[in-house]
């Protein structure tokens, strides 16, 4: 995967279009490393803790081609005339909303409303990234510039049709010490926490840990950032936010027990979809500089990182209140004060922004004639 | 039912809000824990005594208390059990009606028609 992400970013010319059963299934056998009960996994799509979920997104998959579903799951990408899948459209309109919106709740009744992470979940988060591209540019560095990195990533995933999941806790070991409390920095706190290690001429290299990952086994990427309730970093080595591809050397996924014995039966019709939670170890990983979305270094001046921490609360914002309506839209997000306002401001601000986003959304709908 | 009628009827209520406790003070721990084939495996058993160890408590303790949390509030046995403790005394709903009609109610009924035939004076202090 790596190796078809070096080849793609520097010439976006492959385009395989919307995914395909057989091709999910193939794309599982990359060397992932899976580990369940003690054991490594040699082929996820038929260990039989993993294969029937798969077999699921797989059918799934093939439904998005299909004449039945085709013209609602995928659509031509008005940007390079090519299909892709609905997840992955860049919204322009009120009807492209629309189709999201729809996109997202076949994905939902396709798969028993039961999967937490489907391949539709993350793509509004990269999307919504996207959006604030220039704030990503913002925060320098000399080794890449963080705004080119999701668009080059968006591109990548919407040709592919990748399945996307996320890691974004840190390990449960102590929570009343943890690094995103500030009174308190234990060090070795620290070092369970995802950090870097080490800065290459290739990237950086990270190791720590992060509990849970769902749909890890099963996924292509993982988005790799910090939830709200760990945004709050007192070490700048535990600052920083990318995508990896699934099978990176010296990322480790242990699962844990499957929650069903009885996959595929009838006398338990959802057990087939169990999509797995799983931690992720992470041992000296290397990250590419054009993987990365954030990363906190020692040249960032305090604005910077400032910008950093109060991006860190509006994406997972904006990505809430865009997936109640199953839409993305365009939002105004410009950090007009540097980020130095207390916590308290930075939330009336928010909530100034979703008001101006439903406003946006009720203009796109009234010009287009819709509701 | 026994002569702890109510107390039956009040356990109801509580024996599911004390696994639902459980389920929210451990987090995503209650379904994250090594197994012990995982915990025997050399390979991984490093990163598990780093990253999925307590405050104090090393993985094989802190798994084992996690993974007893689990089979009482989470696990397939842990939903029976709880299903169980609610309707073993029978219909909860049901027993408490019978635990109201086993009163004598009449002195209360008869204060109530009471005051409705004779509505307190309005604004008078008594």
């Amino acid at each position: 995967m790596a190796a078809v992400l070096t080849e793609t970013i520097s010439s976006m010319s492959g385009t395989l279009g919307p995914m395909t059963g057989r091709r999910y299934i193939d794309s599982l056998r990359d060397g992932r490393e899976v580990w369940i009960d003690g054991v490594r996994v040699d082929d996820v799509t038929t260990h039989p803790a993993f294969k029937d979920m798969i077999a699921e997104l797989a059918r799934i998959y093939d439904l998005q081609n299909s004449d039945k579903y085709r013209d609602e799951m995928t659509c031509i990408d008005p940007a390079t005339g090519r299909r892709i899948s609905v997840s992955w459209l860049l919204p322009r309109s009120a009807e492209d909303l629309r189709r999201k919106r729809r996109n997202g709740e076949l994905w939902n009744e396709l798969s028993w409303g039961q999967l937490g992470r489907s391949p539709d979940i993350l793509a509004p988060y990269i999307i919504s990234a996207l959006h604030l591209k220039d704030q990503f540019s913002a925060v320098k560095h000399p080794k890449c510039d963080f705004g080119e990195n999701i668009e080059n990533y968006y591109k990548y995933c919407m040709s592919h049709d990748l399945f996307l999941t996320h890691a974004l806790g840190d390990p449960q070991v102590d929570r009343s010490t943890q690094p995103q409390n500030e009174q308190r920095t234990v060090a070795e706190d620290e070092e369970i926490a995802l950090h870097v290690v080490e800065e290459t001429k290739d990237g950086v290299i990270v190791t720590g840990g992060k509990q849970l990952s769902t749909a890890a086994p099963h996924s292509h990427e993982c988005y790799v950032s910090l939830s709200a309730t760990f945004a709050r970093r007192s070490n700048p080595k535990c600052v920083l936010a990318f995508s990896i591809p699934t099978n990176s050397p010296g990322l480790k996924i242990l699962a844990r027990e499957p929650v069903s014995r009885w996959f595929g039966s009838w006398g338990h019709p959802l057990q087939m979809l169990d999509e797995q939670d799983c931690m992720l170890f992470f041992d000296r990983v290397l990250v590419r500089w054009d993987w990365l979305y954030a990363l906190r270094s020692d040249a960032d001046g305090e604005d910077a990182w400032c910008r950093w921490r109060q991006r860190q609360f509006q994406l997972p914002r904006l990505v809430k209140s865009v997936s109640r309506r199953g839409a993305y839209a365009p939002v105004d997000c410009s950090c007009d004060d540097g980020g130095r306002g207390d916590r308290r401001h930075r939330l009336s601000r928010g909530r100034r922004q979703a008001r101006r986003d439903g406003d946006l959304l009720r203009g796109l709908a009234a010009r287009d004639g819709g509701d | 039912m026994g002569p702890a009628r109510d107390l039956h009827i009040w356990f109801t209520q509580v024996s599911g809000r004390m696994v639902e406790l459980m389920r929210e003070i451990c987090a995503s721990g209650i379904i994250m824990q090594p197994s012990e084939r995982d915990l025997a495996n050399p390979e991984i058993r490093q990163y598990l005594d780093r990253y999925m160890r307590g405050k104090d408590v090393d993985v094989e303790y802190k798994s084992r208390l996690f993974r007893l949390a689990h089979d009482l509030a989470a696990s397939s046995f842990g939903r029976r059990q709880e299903i169980y403790e609610y309707w073993h005394g029978g219909d909860p709903d049901r027993n408490r009606i019978n635990l109201l009609r086993s009163f004598d109610q009449k002195e209360m009924k008869g204060r109530i028609k009471e005051l409705l035939q004779h509505a307190l004076p309005h604004g008078e202090v008594r």
